[in-house]
């Protein structure tokens, strides 16, 4: 026996908190107890009939008794009635609902009894006769059934969608689909109930695709739903558990295209709907129109294709908005394709030709008409002509032979460029059906009859092929005459733009169908397009439109790239430059253009010719195959340019074309590989490798010092005398860093490992540079650059470019970073290392990276570590040094603590403290006092890119070091020029820093930034404190009120520029100025800038006939908004 | 744009590493350690002048005047026609150094239709325009282009009478139209 009875469930509702709790263990334990069979169901209903029956006056004791009833239901484990008594119970049910006794009592509870039914309709001893009395008794509630809670008729509707589900045979055998739908229909006569929407529209949908019905019960369903159509249910109060809109709509989509009886009711009414409908209703009415034309059977459709096509024609060609014109040329096409799916007749007549033709001929007879129409024609033909082979036959042999007569026909009124637009579109449906015939075979894979769909397709393509080659001559003939024009009148005027751009799009899609020109054709055409870019007379758009068609041309025919393309535009490069400068600068102008152009051909976009017959036949690595062609043919071009004398600028320009490509290309690449999932090769030769290694061979040499010890240094150029120059080592740096944190790099063996295991008898490649044959103590002698000749301190960039690339594993290469990191600290400073700035600097940004990236010797934590000590020790004695070794010291205290300061460390203090120390230094203070920017400055090197630390709080930690001191000494010191310094140091600080660092700081800051923007020769200085006031007058614009004078005059001495009174400002300075004082209007009090508004006008006015339009402009718009400040 | 950006933009800084640069600017474009002073050892950090002295020109006069929008709708007298480059006429002083020296400026209007009622409005905002715009030592003088309104002499009138100016500019309407009507030049 269970613990707990119905009578406690009953008395539950006396308790407030707690009672569901309470409930939800008395079904609990009753319900384990009739499971276990110690309780009998039966004894239970017994015992709520006093709840329930027909003597209770009490409502509420009735919702109850039905809900505890439920509940019990809605929680068994096990069916506990007999079907007799299941029958029973039935029975009892549905006489609540008739309730033909006109019990007042049995109108409550009913969405439990529906629920109760529900669950009687899941057991197995649920009697399937029981389907029709439930139905029944469910539609006798129609005259009331609006009065019910909106989740009592979502629960009879649930209810009937079972029923329907499980048992449809009994509903045809004992009440017949007629009276069913009746009875729904009339329940469901004025509902708006979201969830109960959902339900109905997804059981008309079932029973409309699953039941005969007879029209007139379509018809009743229709006129049901169409009061819903276009769906706006549930738009209001939108809440992620309801039914959303669209959700709704596309199951109204679903029922009306259930059914082709539902073609009769709707399609009428739809086609008469686009002609007085609403915009937004317009849309819905599209949508469903292609549902239905994608659903019918061919049957119905040929029966309203006409229709359909009348109700749309004139949507095409009288559109005016496109998103109409494209949903009826979509809708076209849909037609189109449903009846043409089982023709595979080739020739002779059915319904299918005759409305091909029927729409041939109107659309022909329109383009031929009058030039507005031409276009609009031309995309129902492509609609139309892209569905199938067949029916692009149709449209060919209908359309082709008229609009050769037409592009010949001297008095016609369509102009060429409209009627290119026509062969355009015409061959782009052929290049669609050619590319779609190549996926075909393995979208057939899954399908029964695969092989004969696949040949019966094969033959049509080849019918398809024959077809268009009867008109190959014409259609060649209007292109290439076009072009012919083209390439001989370099001064074409706009509308033969727009007629070449129009023939350029056509060749290229000719160029890309299968089996249709011949291959000297299409060099032909390659030619034209290639002739057209390397004219500098020809149009800019005119190029730019060959440029993209050479591109397309080169993505989908890798062939035509690497015979024609690549090596025609290759040869318009000069085998090297004159030695007459203006010459010289021309052919440098020339030669950047063409590789630019180059670039843009190769690198926008990956080979995608295998990806239309699908990449399972074919190797990974032919995304990139036009880019390493163009990456080898620029190195040989390279090799070629350097053996002539003088050639420096020409082979960087190749250098930076091989970076540029790279950059490009690669997350071309990237995207390439996500969107069609074709997995990357783990071949070290898909990282680029074939691109940096000839360049690393030709450009570096292992060499030997007069006692024969080796190190790494730089090839000649044409001879000995001529090395290669620091921008080539700076380029080939970028490029060894790009390719090694590329996405192709990332996904592919890592290069150090791959080098290594194949040289491992070879130092490391950091040091090594990737040289051959390298002695094993170049390890470190390769970084002791005491008395080292240039180009060997030259080459430690190439090491900073490896490391930033290389995974941050410390000491990764089986070499002592810390060593190496010492020997850069003395290097980098020291007299004896005889080199240019740019490689000291690298040498300080080996160091750098070392200290951030690879925590060289666990030193940057460590205050006492040997690398800080050391740099410590080398500041501390920099007054003993000469001014430029002190310099020295002072440039690399500044890279190394920017390091420290990007990574966290606790070193930073001390490290800032020694910079702080350094700008009272009287020789080289202000330099001091200007590294201060490096600190937070973006930088090359330290990069998230490079796999760098570069942590947020920086800033804040910086702030809090550097500020207090910086403030301290400027605001007690008496010597001029410390105190600048000290505003230098600020700005440089500030400069960087987060606007919200800034704002909760500003009354500390303001001060000194005002002063900051009076400071005499200091332009990047004083512009990064305008810069900061310009930043903080939207944030805290209180704080500025209170300086607001301040803040004016300074702005306006800055703005303040004339013939007697210059400027000290530069333009920058006067721009940002102008922009400061633009925005006060915006964010501070009106009654304060009114007393101050005539002083700013008339200063403006002074700067609206400043020398400089820029500052001209930034002057009358802040003027116009001062001018209206009230 | 972050203002950290737009700080970045200011002062001129390209992070070498976002790779949207043509093979000119890795050749030539100014790299994140141009700020290094050390590095730079010609450093210069003067405030001289810059710039190289841009005198105002037609175009820049017709640049001010081209966004003004239409009173009636949201289209700008450039896309409608009403201001043309060729219809901006510039006289300069022969001697720019002079500062009492003064500079004419003559804008001539083409009304969408003869018969436009708003060409008054237009044409005093283009007045309006310009006379705040540009230097106070600029004479403004707007007209209606001959033969293209059919009240050109009424309207001129109107447009060359500078009281008659000053008293429309009093007209808090007037005013609304014509700060709506300059709402453009300020994007």
């Amino acid at each position: 026996m269970a613990e707990r009875t119905v009578h406690e469930w009953m008395n539950a509702s006396s308790l407030d908190e707690g009672q569901s709790l309470e409930e939800t263990a008395i079904i609990k334990d009753i319900c384990g107890s009739i499971d276990l069979g110690l309780t009998n169901l039966s004894d239970i209903l017994l015992d709520l009939q006093p709840y329930v029956g027909a003597d209770q006056t009490d409502a509420v004791t009735v919702g109850r008794g039905i809900a505890c009833l439920a509940s019990i239901f809605s929680a068994l484990q096990i069916e506990a009635l007999p079907r007799h008594d299941v029958h029973a119970m039935v029975e009892y049910l549905c006489i609540r609902l008739q309730n033909r006794a006109e019990v007042v009592n049995y109108k409550y509870g009913l969405g439990d009894v529906a629920e109760i039914l529900a669950t009687l309709a899941e057991w197995h001893s649920f009697p399937p006769g029981d389907c029709a009395l439930i139905c029944d008794s469910i539609f006798t509630l129609s005259t009331t059934f609006k009065d019910q809670s909106k989740s009592t008729r979502y629960k009879f509707y649930s209810l009937i969608a079972l029923l329907v589900e499980k048992y449809p045979r009994q509903i045809e055998r004992d009440m017949s689909y007629s009276q069913f739908v009746s009875g729904l229909l009339d329940l469901a006569e004025s509902e708006g109930g979201t969830f109960s929407l959902k339900t109905l529209f997804t059981l008309y949908a079932k029973i409309g695709r699953e039941w005969d019905l007879a029209q007139l019960e379509v018809k009743n369903i229709w006129d049901s739903i169409s009061r819903y159509f276009p769906v706006t249910l549930g738009v209001k109060n939108l809440s992620p558990d309801q039914p959303q809109p669209e959700e709704l709509r596309l199951l109204l989509l679903e029922c009306v295209s259930s059914n082709d009886k539902f073609a009769e009711e709707a399609l009428p009414s739809l086609l008469s709907d686009l002609d007085r409908s609403d915009a937004n209703k317009k849309v819905e009415v599209f949508a469903m129109l292609k549902a239905c034309v994608t659903s019918y059977s061919i049957t119905t459709l040929l029966q309203w294709s006409s229709k359909i096509w009348d109700g749309l024609k004139f949507e095409i060609w009288n559109g005016e908005i496109e998103e109409d014109v494209q949903a009826s040329l979509r809708i076209l096409n849909g037609l189109v394709l449903t009846l043409g799916r089982p023709v595979t007749q080739w020739e002779g007549n059915n319904s299918f030709s005759a409305f091909v033709n029927e729409v041939c001929d109107e659309c022909f007879q329109r383009l031929s008409d009058m030039e507005r129409y031409v276009l609009p024609s031309a995309r129902i033909l492509y609609s139309i002509g892209s569905t199938s082979p067949i029916a692009l036959n149709l449209a060919v042999q209908r359309i082709l032979p008229r609009l050769d007569v037409l592009a010949q026909d001297t008095a016609s009124r369509v102009s060429k460029k409209s009627l290119i637009g026509v062969y355009n579109y015409i061959l782009q449906a052929r290049l669609d059906i050619a590319n779609e015939a190549e996926t075909f075979p393995s979208r057939m894979e899954s399908y029964e009859h695969a092989t004969t769909l696949i040949n019966i397709r094969q033959d049509q393509e080849e019918k398809l092929t024959r077809a268009l080659a009867s008109f190959q001559q014409s259609i060649v003939e209007v292109y290439f005459g076009t072009m012919s024009e083209l390439n001989g009148d370099d001064s074409v005027s706009s509308p033969n733009i727009s007629m070449s751009t129009a023939a350029m799009e056509g060749l290229v899609t000719l160029t890309l169908i299968p089996i249709f020109l011949s291959s000297a054709e299409k060099g032909i055409i390659i030619q034209a397009l290639i002739s057209v870019v390397v004219n500098p007379k020809k149009d800019k758009e005119l190029q730019n439109a060959a440029l993209s068609s050479l591109q397309q041309i080169s993505s989908k025919n890798p062939d035509g790239y690497q015979e024609l393309v690549l090596p025609t535009l290759l040869k318009q490069l000069p085998t090297k430059l004159s030695i007459e400068a203006e010459q010289r600068t021309a052919e440098v102008e020339v030669i950047e253009k063409f590789l630019e152009n180059l670039i843009q051909v190769t690198s926008t976009s990956v080979c995608t010719r295998e990806l239309e017959s699908g990449w399972g036949k074919v190797g990974n690595g032919l995304f990139h195959r036009n880019h390493d062609a163009f990456q080898r043919a620029l190195f040989e071009k390279f090799a070629a340019v350097v053996q002539h004398k003088a050639q420096a600028e020409y082979t960087n320009l190749i250098l930076a074309a091989a970076l540029r490509s790279i950059e490009l290309f690669d997350p071309a690449l990237g995207a390439a590989h996500t969107t069609t999932n074709v997995p990357w090769g783990r071949s070290v030769d898909g990282a680029y490798s074939h691109v940096i290694f000839p360049y690393l061979r030709r450009i570096l040499a292992l060499k030997a010092y007069g006692d024969g010890k080796s190190y790494i240094g730089l090839q000649g150029m044409a001879d000995e005398a001529e090395l290669f120059d620091e921008i080539s080592i700076r380029l080939l740096g970028r490029l060894i860093t790009t390719i090694l944190v590329s996405e192709a790099s990332k996904n592919t063996e890592d290069f150090f490992s791959y080098y290594e295991e194949n040289k491992p008898l070879d130092p490391p490649a950091i040091s090594s540079l990737f040289v051959q044959g390298a002695p094993k103590e170049l390890v470190q002698s390769q970084f002791d650059l005491d008395s080292a000749p240039s180009e060997k301190c030259a080459v430690v960039l190439l090491t900073v470019s490896l490391l930033a690339g290389a995974p941050a594993k410390a000491d990764s290469k089986g070499i002592d970073l810390s060593e190496i990191a010492m020997l850069m600290i003395q290097n980098s400073v020291s007299p004896n290392v005889k080199c240019s700035k740019f490689s000291r600097l690298s040498m300080m940004w080996l160091v750098q990276l070392l200290v951030n990236k690879f925590r060289a010797g666990g030193a940057p934590s460590d205050v006492k570590g040997p690398l800080v000590q050391q740099i410590l020790t080398l500041a501390d004695k920099s007054s003993k040094k000469t001014d430029i070794e002190a310099e020295n010291i002072y440039w690399l205290l500044a890279y190394f603590t920017a390091g420290s300061l990007a990574a966290y460390t606790n070193s930073v203090e001390v490290l800032v403290e020694k910079m702080v120390a350094g700008i009272t230094k009287p020789s080289f203070g202000r330099k001091v006092s200007q590294s201060f920017r490096i600190l937070l400055a973006p930088s090359g090197v330290i990069t998230h890119r490079n796999g760098c630390t570069i942590r947020s709080l920086r800033q804040t930690r910086l702030y809090e070091v550097v500020m207090k001191r910086l403030m301290a000494i400027w605001r007690v010191t008496k010597d001029k020029v410390v105190k600048e310094n000290c505003l230098i140091a600020v700005a440089g600080v500030l400069a960087y820093m987060e606007p919200n660092i800034l704002q909760q700081n500003v009354d500390t800051i303001l001060p000194p930034v005002l002063e900051g923007t009076n400071l005499q020769d200091e332009e990047w200085s004083k512009s990064a404190c305008i810069s900061i006031i310009k930043t903080l007058i939207p944030l805290c614009p209180r704080a500025i009120e209170g300086h607001l004078d301040s803040v004016i005059n300074r702005m306006t001495d800055r703005t303040h520029n004339t013939y007697d009174s210059p400027s000290d400002s530069s333009v920058r300075c006067r721009v940002l100025a102008l922009e400061v004082l633009r925005l006060l209007p915006e964010h501070i009090k009106p009654s304060l800038l009114e007393q101050r508004k005539s002083k700013v006008v008339s200063e403006l006015d002074v700067a609206l006939d400043d020398c400089s339009r820029e500052v001209r402009h930034k002057a009358e718009v802040a003027k116009m908004i001062w001018f209206n400040l009230n | 744009m972050t203002d950290v950006e737009m700080c970045k933009a200011e002062t001129g800084i390209k992070d070498e590493s976002s790779g949207k640069h043509g093979i000119r600017d890795l050749l030539v474009g100014k790299p994140s350690y141009a700020l290094d002073p050390f590095y730079m050892s010609d450093f210069s950090d003067t405030d001289s002048d810059d710039s190289t002295v841009e005198p105002i020109d037609e175009q820049e006069i017709y640049d001010l005047i081209a966004p003004i929008s239409d009173p009636e709708h949201p289209l700008s007298l450039e896309s409608l026609g009403v201001v043309k480059l060729q219809d901006v006429h510039l006289t300069s002083p022969p001697d720019p150094t002079n500062p009492a020296a003064l500079s004419r400026v003559l804008v001539e209007l083409t009304p969408t239709v003869t018969h436009c009622s708003l060409a008054t409005v237009i044409g005093l905002g283009v007045r309006v325009r310009l006379e705040q715009a540009l230097p106070p030592s600029y004479r403004v003088e707007v007209k209606i282009k001959k033969d293209t309104h059919a009240q050109a002499d009424e309207v001129n009138k109107q447009l060359a009478d500078k009281e008659r100016v000053a008293a429309a500019l009093e007209n808090a309407n007037l005013m609304g139209i014509l700060k709506k009507m300059m709402k453009p030049c300020l994007d």
